[in-house]
């Protein structure tokens, strides 16, 4: 167990350099000089020139990125471009606020999502199916940021029910984790619905029928037991798309998290703070994929964790 | 049970695979509904010249401003005056065909090389899934954003930066789907009557194993539809004044509280296509694989 | 042998199926899959149904525990009478009382019968946990390694899942979860045909031993003649959802009066004893069970076939207990 933990660890680490050495270099092609960003327009030939030095510039981009991944190994994730801050502290701080609201909606997606997706799958073809179904439907289809700014101007605008934005008071997470939660809900729902009724379908279902076991047992002990494990594997996909929309979520609800650092690196073209965001969120959706597989190979005796 | 699978083939014998498909596809009234719909608004859209001119897009009139949906203006005006109607038909061309040329990109590129790597398997597999894990340990939404920082906004660029997030999910698709038939009889058995190998890929493979894959291409266009008006909203996507359905909603985001119709139309609209092609996909789904359904 | 025939009329059948009508409810057209379908099984009767894929005998027996696919599959017409108790009107909480304790089902595919994610020892437990709740932790768990012992698993393995085992052990360990109740009535449908031949042949030596132990009546679905030779009593030959003739198995074997069909599939198997350059199969494919024929469903692929045969369904032509769905048989009862 420890083994294939650790394994499968040593095999994040070419994944998440793959992939930032590939943005690293895309981002310091594809722009202008950052001297000049940093400095300003009128800035003179040797402040650019000792600017470029000190930021490395001068040197081949490998050995640049070799640079940067060593600084990272040692905690120092470089300075931002634009604000002049440093990133790593800056991240600890921001940190809390992603994770919180990441938690919330994923909490709040699942223990609403599954139960619904599986009364939708017992209660098939009933009314209650198609709620659900129709349910999953709009939020599928629904953009979150619209559904988060309608919410925003329903509830905290005309209603005042809830504070429209900032990080006050867990009432102030509410709404984006239900709008960041939306999306991850309808596919939970749809998730379950679907592996309840194929597990419905299995010779294994109609065995246990046929021992006359009732049909409250046949749910619980059969149907649900084998249709969780593709729900399982749902719920760690859901926490990547979690990150993705956080960024959404936090821009609309001002939440000084990791994605509304990021929107405004992108904007800014801020190298040092959307590598830095990258390398965390490879690294975290890389360890719930891992905390995902080692759950699933508990409860389904058939997956060996081999390393 | 062996019985209901038999009969199927047997009513609708005389038809082909994709002849089947169609058979059932058109017997589910949702997917019906949502292919109409996508396209009654795909010909809206690409007639749009026919009935709208294009300087109403970005003709201002600061007197007309904030003008409720009337008459003259279907779908009112906004803080300047432009009118919402024409600039959400010129602005399904970029949310839907750009959503479209997405999905069309990443499907040729991830067919490519899903196709490769599931074929040859072997070294070429490994190098080519290799990229693919680099490419999906970041979400496919804050992938195209690194790459929107890189190259900057622009329909272009933005077109790249999508279709570069989603070949990686095809690719795996397609791979899987052909790992699945490669090693089952009837490809075996082409190969024992000394079939080429480009005629069994085409005769044999991709006939079979295109179903999933077209599933995804439709539930994918959902998710792109969405993706391209939420980087138009962050205000990464396409730049004002250029009209897009999510850029809209961002232009008008502080007057929506007063002004619903503002936030209403626009949003409708991406409900609306997304739910289109989403029925579109599930009813393929069930109509690819019956077995799924009862 | 034929002391369970002579006795029938003195005691009441433990099953009897009357003009059981089932079909299938299919997104394309409707499958007649039983029609009229007429079965009567003594206690202790060793019984064989044979007949093609198809014919309906899969059907039959779920029909019985009344388990047909929901929604899709609906007994339209018809009785079933299990110990005098009507099986069609019966509550579910009486079908939950027979199902599993006096009826047992053995299925066809072992590899997807028993749940993937429960140990083989919980799967056979959950039967005495149902029916007999009374036991005591210490009986039960005694009773199930008895059992596997009997089926020949160790009970060391009661702990391990399905996925550990092998398609011949899988297959034990379903009828072992069938017999730990030591049912009334055994449906063995088609215990060993996903199997391969030489497990075939040790699950076949198994039933064999366990139907000396027990004195549950047995239904075996098959379509092997020889295996009813070796196993049952009396046999009934299903086509197109019924039953086309039945009597012990001295009457049917004797190649004497049997229905074409049967003498067809008589004609399908290899006989070591004599010397035959090919074996005569039967002409045509099995009636279309979306669209049967008017008259009798083997009219079309019978070479005695008569006017008659294509317009007016045979009734059953007994002599004895031998009878035979068949016109050529009309006017030569025998009581």
């Amino acid at each position: 167990m420890l083994k294939y933990v650790l394994k499968r660890l040593l095999l994040l680490i070419p994944v998440v350099l793959g992939i930032t050495f590939i943005i690293f270099v895309v981002l310091n092609l594809a722009q202008g000089d950052p001297a000049v960003m940093i400095l300003g327009q009128d800035a003179t030939a040797e402040a650019l020139a000792a600017k470029r030095a000190e930021l490395g510039l001068d040197k081949p981009l490998v050995l640049q990125y070799i640079q940067y991944i060593l600084g990272v190994l040692h905690g120092d994730f470089g300075t931002s471009w634009l604000g002049g801050y440093e990133v790593l502290p800056e991240f600890l701080h921001r940190i809390p606020y992603t994770i919180l609201l990441g938690s919330l909606s994923m909490f709040a997606a699942c223990i609403i999502g599954i139960p619904l997706g599986i009364i939708a799958a017992i209660r098939q073809y009933h009314f209650i199916d198609y709620a659900s179904l129709a349910l999953a439907l709009v939020l599928f289809s629904l953009p979150s940021f619209w559904f988060a700014m309608m919410g925003q101007i329903l509830f905290c605008l005309v209603l005042n029910w809830l504070p429209s934005s900032g990080v006050g008071s867990l009432a102030h997470f509410v709404l984006p984790s239900i709008t960041l939660g939306a999306n991850i809900l309808a596919s939970q729902l749809r998730m379950t619905r679907t592996s309840m009724l194929d597990v419905v379908k299995q010779d294994y279902i109609r065995t246990a029928r046929a021992k006359g076991a009732d049909e409250r047992r046949v749910v619980v002990h059969h149907v649900l037991r084998n249709g969780m494990l593709p729900v399982v594997t749902q719920i760690g996909i859901s926490f990547a798309s979690c990150m993705g929309g956080s960024v959404i979520t936090e821009t609309v609800f001002s939440i000084p998290g990791i994605g509304s650092l990021l929107i405004n690196a992108v904007k800014g073209r801020d190298v040092p703070v959307v590598m830095g965001t990258l390398i965390f969120i490879a690294v975290f959706v890389g360890v719930i994929n891992l905390i995902v597989d080692i759950i699933y190979a508990l409860i389904d005796p058939r997956v060996k964790l081999t390393a | 049970m062996r019985k209901k699978k038999k009969s199927p083939v047997k009513t609708v014998s005389g038809r082909s695979v994709w002849g089947m498909v169609w058979f059932r596809f058109r017997k589910n009234k949702l997917a019906m509904a949502g292919l109409f719909l996508l396209l009654f608004m795909m010909a809206a859209i690409l007639a749009a010249p026919l009935y709208v001119p294009y300087d109403q897009v970005v003709k201002q009139n600061i007197v007309e401003k904030f003008t409720a949906p009337c008459a003259q203006h279907w779908f009112g005006t906004d803080q300047f005056g432009r009118d919402l109607f024409a600039r959400i038909v010129y602005g399904g061309r970029i949310s839907l065909f750009m959503g479209l040329g997405v999905v069309a990109i990443s499907f040729v590129v991830g067919c490519a090389l899903g196709g490769a790597a599931g074929y040859f398997g072997g070294r070429v597999d490994s190098v080519i899934m290799r990229f693919v894990d680099m490419f999906m340990a970041i979400p496919a939404m804050l992938l195209s954003m690194a790459v929107v920082a890189a190259l900057g906004t622009g329909v272009d660029k933005l077109l790249v930066a999508l279709s570069i997030s989603q070949i990686p999910r095809f690719t795996r698709v397609v791979r899987s789907s052909i790992m699945t038939l490669r090693s089952q009889e009837f490809v075996e058995a082409a190969k024992c009557c000394g079939t080429s190998s480009a005629r069994i890929i085409m005769k044999h493979i991709l006939p079979n194993g295109m179903g999933p894959v077209i599933v995804s291409a439709t539930l994918t266009l959902g998710q792109v539809i969405l993706s391209i008006a939420s980087l138009g909203f962050l205000g990464i996507g396409v730049s004002s004044p250029t009209p897009e359905w999510g850029t809209i909603l961002s232009e008008n985001k502080i007057h929506i509280r007063y002004h619903p119709y503002l936030g209403l139309i626009p949003g409708v609209c991406i409900a609306l296509a997304v739910m289109a092609v989403n029925f579109i996909g599930d009813g393929l789904r069930d109509a690819l694989d019956p077995r799924t359904k009862n | 042998m034929d002391k369970t025939l002579q006795t029938a009329g003195s005691r009441e059948a433990l099953l009897e199926i009357r003009g059981l009508h089932a079909e299938y409810d299919t997104d394309d057209a409707v499958v007649h899959a039983l029609n009229g379908f007429d079965l009567t099984l003594q206690r202790g009767e060793k019984l064989g149904l044979v007949g093609e894929t198809g014919a309906g005998k899969t059907t039959m027996a779920l029909s019985i525990l009344r388990l047909l696919p929901p929604r899709v599959g609906k007994i339209t017409q018809g009785s079933i009478t299990y110990d005098g108790i009507d099986i069609l009107s019966a509550s579910p909480k009486e079908m939950l009382a027979l199902r599993g304790a006096r009826i047992s089902m053995i299925f066809q595919d072992p590899m997807t019968s028993l749940n993937p994610v429960t140990t083989v020892g919980d799967q056979v437990l959950e039967v005495l946990k149902l029916h007999f709740p009374e036991m005591s932790r210490e009986e039960r768990d005694a009773r199930v390694d008895e059992i596997m012992k009997m089926v020949g698993i160790p009970p060391s393995r009661k702990g391990e899942y399905p996925h550990q085992f092998s398609g011949g052990m899988k297959q034990r360990i379903v009828i072992a979860m069938a017999l730990v109740s030591e049912p009334e009535l055994l449906l063995a449908d088609e215990p060993t045909t996903a199997l391969d031949v030489t497990i075939q042949a040790q699950i076949l030596e198994l039933m064999k031993q366990l139907k000396e132990k027990l004195n549950s009546a047995m239904v075996l679905i098959t379509h092997d003649l020889g295996v009813v030779a070796e196993f049952c009593d009396t046999v009934a030959i299903v086509y197109a959802g019924e039953v086309i003739e039945q009597g012990s198995v001295e009457d049917v074997y004797a190649r004497k009066d049997n229905h074409p069909y049967t003498t067809g599939l008589f004609n399908c198997i290899p006989d070591l004893y004599t010397t035959a350059d090919r074996l005569e199969p039967i002409p045509g494919f099995m009636a279309d069970p979306t669209d049967l024929p008017q008259g009798c469903s083997f009219a079309p692929r019978c070479p005695h076939c008569t006017q008659r045969c294509l317009q007016e369904k045979p009734s059953m032509y007994l002599r004895g207990n031998h009878g035979v769905k068949c016109h050529r048989f009309s006017g030569k009862e025998v009581k």
